[in-house]
């Protein structure tokens, strides 16, 4: 089996590439956002254009299947544009007003988890724990999801007074310093 | 297709409830990869003897780099043979985790032919992160995602992956083009990304605003952060239609402004920008009222670190406001000069922001050009930040004033 000829030290894809037309436009040209919903905004641009966006949570480990079916539903509602946030929450981003309803529908269906905008708790950063760490004094994967079935209300419904952030680390190493 | 291997009734009980569940991530990866599947089994006995059992380290990666590949094995080898190698692949992520279906699904293509089918999305310092395959794959992996546009990131004592919010991208609030930044800026240090050769790790984190979406305040040695030098404009009639539509101003803006510069009669806000420290919180809450106005640019901080060696640091203000520009000399520039200097006066293992503590403001600001100003004081009155030197006496007492 012969490999493809390997290059070093390109660094990563220019982030144009991936950015849908629409914020292409407008970049740097936003003038306000609302929060429709907890897990639904659109962003308006100062000439009017307006781009939706839906978060759905994320376990952060995620297969090869589950990231193909995120792809299918880009490509469904969303041209193929998607990103995801700081705390691995997954967006998608909608061009097209008709997509905002029937995106949030499929991904009720699918079981998807959304919701996260706004005064709420979002996402859990952590660490590997015992899926993959050699120092790991406990596990994180395990712990979050136990914490995050709790509370799960606050990131899908109820409101605090503002953002929360929570964060596990398995050890003081903090990998990636997990705030 | 493999067969579950072990019996997993702890795992289990992570597949229940309504958060999504690692362990059904896991579970479909092992249908198709026995790695996976051994992982499943490993991890439960984790959780029944409540220790971990995976090695670190070992020198593996691939030709002519130094990191971007973390060398991981089972100590239980033979109970779990497909975790007998489990190594992690660092992807260089794009700038504000923007992606396309379609380079998303390469990206899985390649994995599934070579490791394990688990990710991380995304690793905490912001990669893309590969979990479980083996040493003799590395050379593949790298040829097959470096010829479609792909590099690894940064791991060990070395210029770590930086990263971004997404800014412009779909922000209002952004003072800087954060994308641009992260990308020319990991575009300069490839050199230092991917071969070690620092006293440890150096993480660049850049936000559009002092909201600060990727905390690089708490987890990066040099926070960028954006900024602005004018006023806040304010459109009244936007202040009297959020009033209007039940936000109590002075409750939740005027009373909450840590400077106390806002001031709101019912009718008229005003604000006194000299006093403000740009915070962010009026302007986040009050979008359509509030702007930043003038000249952009952003504020650099130093320093953040989690606990290990000596304890945690949060980043402080090193240059108070900087243009940021394309193609951003003064910048690249700037952090040559702090990396020289830390290079020059740490120990193995001591992050900058613990050798700025150590050797002291003074030695750090001569060395990278940058003037002392009140802004750099971080504890005021607690510390004597600023030391003074034997000619800094003699200069006075040649004037003749003691």
């Amino acid at each position: 089996m012969s490999l493809p000829q390997r290059k070093t030290d390109i660094g990563p894809p220019h982030y144009e590439q991936f950015l849908p037309p629409v914020i292409k436009k407008n970049l740097g040209k936003w003038k306000y956002h609302e929060v429709i919903n907890p897990g639904l905004m659109v962003h308006v641009a100062e000439g009017g254009d307006k781009i939706w966006t839906v978060r759905v949570a994320s376990p952060r480990i995620l297969s090869t299947d589950t990231i193909r079916e995120i792809s299918d539903i880009a490509d469904k509602f969303c041209g193929g544009y998607l990103r995801f946030t700081s705390r691995n929450n997954v967006e998608f981003l909608i061009s097209d007003e008709k997509n905002v309803e029937p995106i949030q529908k499929e991904l009720k269906a699918k079981g998807y988890t959304i919701g996260g905008i706004g005064p709420r708790i979002s996402n859990v950063i952590h660490t590997q724990g015992w899926v993959h760490c050699h120092s790991a004094c406990t596990d994180a994967s395990g712990l979050v999801k136990a914490m995050m079935d709790e509370l799960y209300d606050y990131f899908t419904t109820k409101e605090l007074p503002n953002k929360v952030r929570l964060a596990v680390a398995c050890c003081v190493n903090m990998c990636g310093a997990v705030h | 297709m493999s067969k579950k291997k072990h019996e997993t009734p702890m795992l289990d009980e992570l597949k229940k409830g309504p958060w999504p569940s690692f362990v059904k991530e896991i579970e479909k990866a092992a249908v198709k990869s026995e790695t996976a599947n051994d992982t499943l089994g490993q991890v439960e006995k984790s959780y029944r003897t409540r220790r971990g059992y995976w090695k670190h380290g070992g020198i593996v990666g691939v030709l002519g780099y130094g990191g971007g590949v973390i060398g991981r094995y089972t100590s239980l080898p033979e109970e779990f043979p497909g975790v007998k190698f489990f190594h992690t692949v660092r992807i260089n992520q794009p700038s504000g985790w923007f992606y396309t279906s379609k380079a998303l699904r390469e990206i899985c293509d390649i994995w599934d032919k070579y490791g394990s089918g688990l990710t991380n999305i995304h690793g905490s310092t912001g990669d893309l992160v590969l979990l479980g395959t083996n040493t003799e794959s590395l050379e593949a992996i790298f040829a097959e995602y470096s010829s479609r546009g792909w590099d690894l990131g940064g791991s060990g004592s070395a210029m770590r992956t930086p990263s971004c919010c997404l800014g412009p991208a779909r922000c209002e609030w952004s003072n800087i083009n954060t994308l641009e930044i992260n990308y020319q800026l990991t575009q300069e240090f490839q050199d230092e990304l991917h071969r070690p050769a620092f006293p440890y790790k150096f993480k660049i984190k850049t936000s559009g605003c002092a909201v600060d979406c990727v905390a690089s305040i708490a987890r990066a040695d040099l926070s960028i952060i954006g900024t602005w030098r004018g006023k806040i404009q304010i459109d009244q009639s936007e202040v009297q239609n959020y009033a209007k539509k039940g936000m109590n101003i002075n409750a939740e803006i005027v009373n909450m402004c840590p400077t106390q510069c806002i001031t709101y009669d019912g009718k008229e806000m005003k604000i006194d920008d000299a006093e403000c420290s740009r915070c962010m919180h009026c302007i986040a809450k009050m979008t359509k009222a509030l702007r930043p106005s003038g000249e952009r640019g952003a504020t650099l901080l130093m320093g953040s670190k989690a606990p290990i060696v000596v304890g945690s640091l949060l980043s402080w203000v090193i240059v108070p406001f900087i243009k940021l520009e394309p193609p951003y000399k003064e910048l690249k520039e700037l952090i040559r000069k702090m990396i020289e200097w830390w290079d020059e006066n740490s120990k193995p293992r001591e992050r900058i922001g613990e050798v700025i503590e150590i050797k002291g403001m003074r030695s750090f600001l001569e060395y990278i050009g940058v003037p002392p100003s009140p802004a750099q004081v971080k504890w005021p009155r607690k510390d004597p930040f600023i030391f003074f030197k034997d000619e800094d006496f003699e200069k006075v007492f040649k004037k003749g004033k003691y």
